[in-house]
């Protein structure tokens, strides 16, 4: 059995790419294109079509604003078809109609299918959701074990047909595609639908807040159920005086649902209730949650109800005196008055907790807490009762992922942190669905307002597709995106092929063993070649993508256990995010004069390569390189037994501008040509001075390096 | 004697020639008519050719062995899905219970217009070469349908099992087929769209070399 789903991103724009050759549409445009229709093959092969017999009076732009405005399944593009390459049915609906039409809503089991999926079309469209979830939105399946039984024979029918699909071979998650999604609110009249899913929504909360399991596992089980009544939100139809109706309907769950719908519906008639749940919430939970919807509401709220909002925040009314008690409420509440301040011009005194630095090292280490008294700079810890000012402070903690935590709602399950700083990690994660393992390299990126996500959104569709077009062997691939909105932040994760080996600095230290003079040592030259050669082929290619790499360092550099090369960390942090200090600084020493001026070309890339290479032979620290940091010594000053070509092709790299290759092609081609590495094991220092006969220091042959010995 | 009546005479293979009167006639008997049976070194050949299925690499595409009845060409469209391709090789080629002389049978399910057919479309032009008896693709999307359309896999330009196949009745051309689906020598059936899984049951062959792939919106 092998279940297939729909094609991953980087494919379906490829294919509407090969639909379409005469259209010149971006990656990005085919890559919105693709998610409006979940990426199933078949519309897109019709969109494909219909683009490419059209492209004279239709561009990508235009279409994908066509499939947004009215119903994609009705669009004449998923519905005109005839001919079909599989002989089958060249209509979207009419293919789902085949599955559709085979419930029937006189048979029970087939009218509890039905009932089943008026439900599920109020989750997320195309988003994983937990199988006793779905089945307790039928108010029956909760009344007996037997009636649970007929639920799940209900379920039963929509997999049969193909409606719903496990999500993983756990079978724990169901997920239903977007389209048919779409599909189904047409066609069902089940009214009841909407409610069933509030009240199942509530009730579940309820049954986690309730379990005995670990604090951490329930809270991580509650952020996803709030995950899921945010998508329920963007589903179901909702008016304020809806939303006041379920706060007043008496449980946490009740309330929670309501404030998931408050963020991500803000309007100032809720801002009562939500005053109200901050003062008397239940839970910290709750509290969280009464916080962050008031944040979101914070710029529709007129200048009282400002006044009202940082007042409470800054008594100890009700149970706001507990919010010191975790960092993630108190870090919200310092984010919301830091806003009124800057709004209203109001000075609030911010409330510490004693103890709040050291649980919350992460936000100190990556804002611009600015303590006037002290003038401390970032990274230092406000003394308490310090009013905070200036500096947008960074809400969100930063812990890396623990094994075993779903993303995706299971689709990858996290094995391990491969590495993890302040603002993301890379981890090594399962996609439970192949039972492969990938790279998925997480940034965190925050936004205080739903104009600033919907921004945030715009900006990954149109960024992402590049990277996931980037096709080269020494390359990592990157198949697959998702964002993860949670909390007041999103993560960006990629998900990109999982590489197994070392980087360069690894290879270096635990094997560049071959001795050379006055304390330098290194790895082979037959090694060095190699990687040379093989990081010339990649970067010419991205040359030609008019793509300047800019970080080409041996930490960003991986060896393979069949000695391949990979370069990883590609581009991310420059295409994706600004290029912050800190990381000039750590690479320096690789980066060029003109780079470091801020004209980085690709030829730049050259050079950060020749120091990778004088790096991996040498284990030469340029911090020391005399008389500049650009004059590095000749490699054979310190490694005598590198050959003199190999050595003119890397001083050539690291030299000025003008007298570098003039791009990696040449470089590649300089080292293919050079004679054979000898296969004489290298002379040591000792050995060389010992007899005598070869001079222990060679004469450099980069007259720029008179002083490399010093 | 007119022509239609010697080749009567000819296709029953087994004509009694009595002249009227009393008299007798000679029959002159041309060939062998029977189905012919697979020689060792033929089968040899074709087992070590399937051995050859890689499992990692994707093969390219290539022509279909002869006697193949595909009703769709390769899509020149057709992208990614290469793991799902490695997939169905591996789960038709060893599924490691050789003792038992039964069908391996692989299935895609999924959602309407997710790609089954273009993924087992591709998969037949792909691997369909290592399968030396022959590729057969079926519609099973309406059951009435099913049997003519294996019948036809044994016609001249197919299987040709008889040269005088069309003019049996339907139901021996569907035995002769399913006679030779039974044989040892391998081949890849395709049963497309097949909802229903007592027709799976009916058509596949209970014995031999053959594998089946199947498409099917079910999940069970």
């Amino acid at each position: 059995m092998l279940p297939l789903s729909e094609l991953q991103l980087a494919d379906s724009v490829q294919l509407l790419h090969a639909y379409t050759p005469e259209l010149q549409a971006s990656d990005a445009d085919f890559a919105a294109i693709a998610t409006e229709l979940g990426n199933l093959p078949l519309a897109l092969h019709l969109a494909g079509s219909f683009l490419g017999k059209f492209h004279r009076v239709l561009t990508a732009q235009a279409y994908l604003g066509q499939l947004r405005t009215a119903d994609p399944l009705a669009h004449s593009s998923l519905t005109k078809g005839s001919i079909s390459a599989t002989a089958h049915d060249e209509n979207v609906s009419r293919t789902f109609e085949v599955s559709y039409r085979n419930l029937d809503g006189t048979d029970t089991t087939d009218a509890q299918a039905l009932a089943l999926l008026a439900r599920a079309t109020y989750f997320a469209p195309g988003e994983p959701i937990p199988h006793r979830l779905l089945l307790a939105t039928l108010e029956s399946a909760n009344t007996s074990d037997e009636a649970l039984l007929q639920a799940e024979s209900a379920l039963f029918r929509l997999l049969e047909l193909g409606l719903i699909e496990w999500v993983n071979e756990r079978e724990d998650t169901l997920r239903m595609h977007r389209l048919l999604v779409k599909y189904l609110q047409q066609k069902t009249t089940d009214t009841s639908a909407q409610a069933a899913v509030e009240q199942a929504l509530a009730t579940r909360y309820e049954q986690i807040r309730n379990q005995s399991s670990p604090d951490a596992q329930r809270t991580s089980e509650m952020n996803q159920l709030v995950a899921h009544v945010r998508g329920f939100a963007l589903q179901g139809a909702y008016t304020p005086a809806e939303i006041q109706r379920i706060f007043a309907s008496g449980t946490e769950g009740n309330r929670i649902v309501a404030l998931a719908l408050s963020f991500m519906k803000p309007d100032p008639l809720i801002f009562g209730s939500i005053l109200e749940a901050i003062r008397n919430s239940k839970s910290a939970f709750e509290q969280y949650h009464a916080l962050l919807a008031a944040r979101a509401l914070l710029p529709k709220l007129n200048d009282i109800q400002k006044g009202q909002l940082g007042a409470l925040l800054q008594s100890s009314a009700g149970n706001i005196r507990y919010i010191t008690q975790d960092t993630s409420r108190q870090i919200i509440r310092m984010n919301i008055l830091d806003k009124l301040s800057s709004s209203t011009g109001a000075q609030y005194q911010v409330p510490m907790a004693r103890n709040y630095p050291s649980g919350a090292k992460n936000v100190a280490s990556t804002s611009n807490f600015i303590s006037p008294q002290s003038g401390a700079r970032g990274g230092s810890v406000p003394p308490p009762s310090q009013p905070v000012s200036g500096g947008k402070t960074n809400a969100t903690t930063m812990e890396p992922l623990a094994p075993g935590t779903e993303l995706a709602a299971g689709r990858y399950t996290i094995e391990r942190v491969v590495a993890a700083g302040e603002r993301g990690a890379v981890y090594k994660a399962r996609d439970t669905r192949f039972n492969r393992s990938f790279a998925l390299k997480e940034t965190l990126d925050e936004f205080e307002s739903e104009n600033e996500r919907a921004q945030a959104v715009a900006w990954l569709t149109r960024e992402t597709p590049f990277l996931l077009n980037l096709n080269h062997p020494r390359i990592p691939r990157v198949v697959d995106f998702f964002v993860d909105f949670f909390v007041e932040g999103s993560k960006l994760y990629l998900v990109m092929d999982f590489i197994e080996g070392r980087t360069l600095d690894e290879v270096l230290e635990k094997e560049g063993h071959i001795m050379g003079v006055g304390g330098a040592r290194g790895l082979s030259e037959a090694c060095a070649r190699s990687w040379g050669q093989q990081l010339c082929n990649v970067l010419a290619y991205l040359h030609r993508q008019n793509i300047i790499f800019r970080e080409l360092k041996p930490s960003n550099v991986m060896v393979t256990d069949r000695e391949e090369i990979k370069l990883i960390d590609f581009g991310f942090a420059r295409t994706l995010q600004p290029q912050r200090p800190s990381d000039v600084l750590m690479s320096l020493g690789y980066i060029p004069p003109e780079q470091l001026q801020g004209m980085p070309e690709p030829r730049s890339d050259l050079y950060a390569l020749g120091a990778t290479l004088h790096r991996v032979l040498t284990h030469h620290d340029a911090a020391t390189n005399k008389p500049d940091l650009f004059t590095f010594p000749s490699v054979r000053s310190l490694r005598p037994d590198i050959s003199p070509g190999f050595e003119q092709v890397i001083m050539k790299a690291l030299a000025p501008l003008k007298q570098r290759w003039s791009d990696a092609t040449e470089m590649e081609q300089a080292i293919i040509a050079l004679p054979p590495v000898t296969e004489t094991p290298p002379a040591g220092p000792i050995a060389g001075a010992a007899d005598g006969t070869e001079p222990a220091i060679p004469r450099p042959s980069n007259p720029q390096t008179p002083n490399s010995m010093a | 004697m007119a022509e239609d009546q010697l080749f009567t005479q000819y296709a029953q293979g087994n004509a009694i020639a009595q002249a009227s009167y009393g008299g007798t006639a000679i029959v002159n008997v041309y060939q062998d008519i029977s189905t012919r049976s697979v020689d060792f070194a033929t089968l040899a050949t074709a087992q070590q050719q399937l051995e050859h299925l890689p499992l990692g690499a994707i093969p390219d595409i290539t022509p279909l062995p002869s006697g193949s009845r595909v009703p769709f060409a390769p899509n020149p469209l057709f992208v990614g899905r290469a793991s799902h391709l490695r997939a169905l090789a591996t789960m038709l080629k060893d599924s490691g219970d050789q003792d038992e002389r039964r069908a391996k049978i692989a299935a895609i399910t999924g959602l309407g217009g997710v790609g089954k057919t273009q993924l087992a479309t591709e998969f037949v032009h792909r691997y369909g070469q290592y399968f030396a008896g022959g590729v057969f693709w079926v519609s099973f999307a309406e059951a009435n349908a099913i049997p003519a359309q294996v019948a036809e896999c044994g016609r001249s330009g197919y299987l040709n099992l008889r040269p005088d196949f069309h003019t049996l009745p339907l139901e021996d051309q569907i035995r002769l087929v399913l006679g030779a689906w039974q044989s040892a020598l391998p081949r890849l059936l395709v049963f497309d769209n097949c909802e229903d899984e007592a027709l799976v049951a009916q058509w596949s062959p209970p014995t031999g070399a053959s594998c089946v792939l199947i498409t099917s919106r079910r999940a069970q």
